[in-house]
């Protein structure tokens, strides 16, 4: 079927095109709201700007389809073949896709406002300026996990999203809006977390070896027994931020600011602190074994029964801070 | 001389004129918000009725100036329709000449037959048969549910559908005194673009309200002019017109779609701000207090706002096109495209302009030049609209 016979007919009042093929048409701007495309063949076809909203393309084969700027609001995808697809601001709001792939598709600025990506495959996938807000990636009972391998999601949008125990190994989340994100148990090793906004997020047993965080926001979030091991957290903010029992060895938190943060327990051997800002901190019992504080603020800190005694503490400021044998610094005469 | 007879001589006066066609042209663009080039349908429009609906969109001849020009000032032609504007404003001066005679509707003696009344039953079907009557009753029902529900509403079958005695029994209950009342309808028309359209719509809004609050007998009493002096703790002011838009829920449940990015053409806060009557509005707020603005640009909100409201990819086309006013559309131009994030492109177009004014005024002159004019009429909508808690 061509173009012209497709739109000839949808005019006319038909909506099932079910297995029908048009692959390499070219549908610019055509109006095809809430057609019947299940299975059908669309790969290569040219969907810009296409008015495809409430549109069936369930199993549909879409691979490298040019759907740039086409409108697929409350469209249903699942299981359809986007491979490799064309999906630049395009608008997939409340779109299904579980289960789509969407292997190495280009998804930037798309809006995908509440979708569904359950077990969709974006291995590869540029979710570049994508909004996600709303959208639902949760790992459900192994059918349904999103694959995120090696997806590019620089200054997406994932606000308030569910990401609770993704995969995201060495994923490029540079620039992106995280704040309040629930991230517990994820894989996040190795990932691009530069200048991301994690204000309150959630990553209680989040694994973040290995991963770029400088200067990333992570005011007031949730890092208890989070793996930061050799993390680059250059002047990052964790103020207030909750890091009890967090491995932090070999980290860099050089100029981090770590006021009222709590890191009671945590493990920060070998990790650089310099000219961190630790004041009215608490460090209760944290490890400290070779860790370098050159030039840090302990103003008003806690340290009590922490471990000190093999680590850097040159030009420190410790005015009101608990040492850890529980008292008071008693500084020297001014 | 009848009005509808008048405005049948008017109209075949028009009709004679050697732009007949253009006249047409811009009261259907000034009517229905969408410009017309089709010969055929505009010549088979009842150019009579056109002219009514634009003279009861209008209440005073100053307002057909504002609504005609504003077209005009959109056009490519400017020069022509600008002379084509003036013939009309000349015609319709007859009109308005008869009208300001009648225009009384609520003289002030027939309001004393409502005061003061305890049971506000009788009277509050009187005045909303009034305000029925209003040729601006599309608005006043706007601005009443505003102040009932905290909340803009722009669907005309939802603003036309809600009982209006019941709307006025809870905003006279809610409102305590005709201060408390003033105050509330202030904070919602400082919020509106339209300022000075509401500015008056409240006005009649609380001559007629005064009815209802026994020690408001002189009705000038009850006019926005007046700066309630004591008043009591600040009413919780509705969010604002322009945040309401863009922040109300993704599922608009009743609210089309269509009607919605309608009415947000139809009222751009192009240049409104020379329309604003400082009398009026700026002196009867006690405390200057502004709009929720947020301080610090947030480039995720602003673009969350726009995708909600406009495709992205034609918002991004936009505003390449602003910053760079070569945008053909060539592969090197597409190529940019891509490497440049809606994100960067909004924030470039922030920084570019420093008065909203300006910016606004380019995303127009833009749009005007690219294909699609009333998709990226809803696109340069959304922008604004995004964007513009972010101007002081």
């Amino acid at each position: 079927m061509n173009a012209q016979e497709l739109i000839a007919r949808y005019e006319a009042g038909q909506t099932q095109f079910t297995g029908v093929s048009v692959s390499g048409a070219n549908l610019f701007n055509a109006d095809l709201i809430g057609i019947d495309l299940r299975q059908a063949d669309l790969h290569g076809t040219i969907l810009v700007f296409a008015y495809l909203s409430r549109a069936k393309l369930n199993k549909s084969n879409l691979q490298g389809a040019k759907l740039s700027g086409a409108n697929l609001n409350q469209a249903s995808l699942t299981g359809a073949n986007l491979h490799s697809a064309d999906l630049h601001g395009a608008t997939l709001q409340e779109a299904d896709l579980r289960s789509a792939d969407l292997t190495l598709a280009t998804l930037l600025d798309a809006n995908l406002i509440n979708a569904d990506l359950r077990g969709a495959k974006l291995s590869g996938a540029n979710l570049t300026g994508a909004c996600l807000r709303g959208a639902n990636l949760r790992e459900e009972k192994r059918i349904y996990t999103a694959q995120l391998v090696g997806t590019i999601l620089c200054q997406v949008d994932l606000q308030g999203s569910d990401l609770k125990g993704a995969e995201l190994p060495k994923v490029n989340l540079s620039g992106a809006n995280l704040r309040e994100v629930n991230l517990r148990d994820a894989n996040l090793t190795g990932a691009d977390l530069t200048g991301a906004d994690l204000t309150g997020a959630y990553l209680t047993d989040a694994n973040l070896t290995g991963a770029k965080l400088a200067g990333a926001i992570l005011t007031q979030a949730k890092l208890e027994r989070v793996w930061l091991m050799d993390a680059d957290l250059a002047e990052v903010s964790l103020e207030g931020a909750l890091l009890p029992d967090a491995r932090l060895s070999k980290a860099n938190l050089t100029r981090a600011n770590l006021a009222k943060a709590r890191l009671n327990r945590a493990d920060l051997s070998r990790a650089t602190l310099k000219n961190a800002n630790l004041e009215e901190a608490s460090l209760i019992e944290a490890y400290c074994a070779r860790t370098d504080f050159t030039g840090a603020n302990f103003r008003q800190a806690n340290l009590v029964r922490a471990e000190l005694s093999s680590a850097v503490l040159t030009w420190v400021e410790w005015q009101g801070a608990t040492m850890p044998d529980g008292s008071d610094y008693v500084g020297s005469a001014e | 001389m009848s009005i509808s007879l008048l405005i049948d001589e008017i109209a075949s006066t028009l009709d004679q004129h050697k732009n007949a066609l253009r006249i047409r042209k811009l009261l259907f663009c000034a009517c229905h918000q969408r410009w017309e080039g089709d010969r055929k349908v505009l010549e088979q429009l009842d150019l009579a009725r056109l002219l009514q609906e634009f003279y009861s969109n209008n209440l005073t001849l100053d307002q057909c100036t504002e609504s005609l020009f504003h077209i005009v000032n959109h056009l490519n032609r400017q020069g022509e329709y600008t002379k084509v504007a003036n013939f009309i404003i000349a015609e319709l001066e007859k009109l308005y000449e008869i009208i300001a005679e009648s225009t009384e509707f609520f003289p002030p003696l027939e309001v004393t037959e409502f005061t003061p009344i305890n049971s506000y039953q009788i009277s509050l079907s009187k005045i909303a048969a009034q305000l029925d009557q209003h040729p601006e009753v599309l608005r006043l029902r706007k601005l009443i549910y505003c102040a009932c529900y905290n909340k803009w509403e722009n669907n005309p079958h939802v603003l036309m559908g809600f009982n209006l005695t019941e709307e006025l029994l809870t905003l006279r209950e809610q409102n305590q005194s005709l201060d408390d009342l003033s105050l509330t309808l202030q904070v919602i028309v400082k919020s509106l673009n339209r300022k000075a359209t509401y500015a008056k719509i409240s006005n009649v809004l609380l001559s007629q309200m005064g009815l209802l609050y026994p020690q408001s007998t002189q009705e000038e009493k009850t006019v926005l002019r007046v700066a309630p002096q004591s008043l009591p703790s600040p009413v919780k002011p509705p969010p604002a017109y322009e945040i309401e838009e863009v922040t109300s829920p993704l599922n608009h449940g009743s609210v089309s779609y269509d009607s919605l990015a309608l009415d947000l053409w139809a009222e751009p806060p192009l240049e409104e701000t020379g329309l604003i009557e400082p009398s009026a509005i700026q002196d009867s707020i006690p405390t200057p207090a502004p709009p929720p603005k947020s301080a610090t640009y947030d480039p995720f909100k602003v673009r969350l706002e726009v995708m909600k409201y406009a495709n992205p990819l034609r918002a991004k086309i936009l505003v390449y096109s602003v910053l760079h006013p070569t945008f053909d559309g060539s592969s090197a131009d597409w190529s940019n495209l891509r490497s440049q994030t809606l994100n960067y492109l909004l924030f470039e177009l922030y920084n570019q302009y420093s008065e909203y004014s300006e910016l606004a005024n380019q995303l127009y002159t833009t749009l005007s030049h690219l294909d699609y004019p009333e998709e990226n009429a809803q696109v340069a909508e959304a922008i604004l609209q995004a964007i513009k808690p972010y101007y002081s």
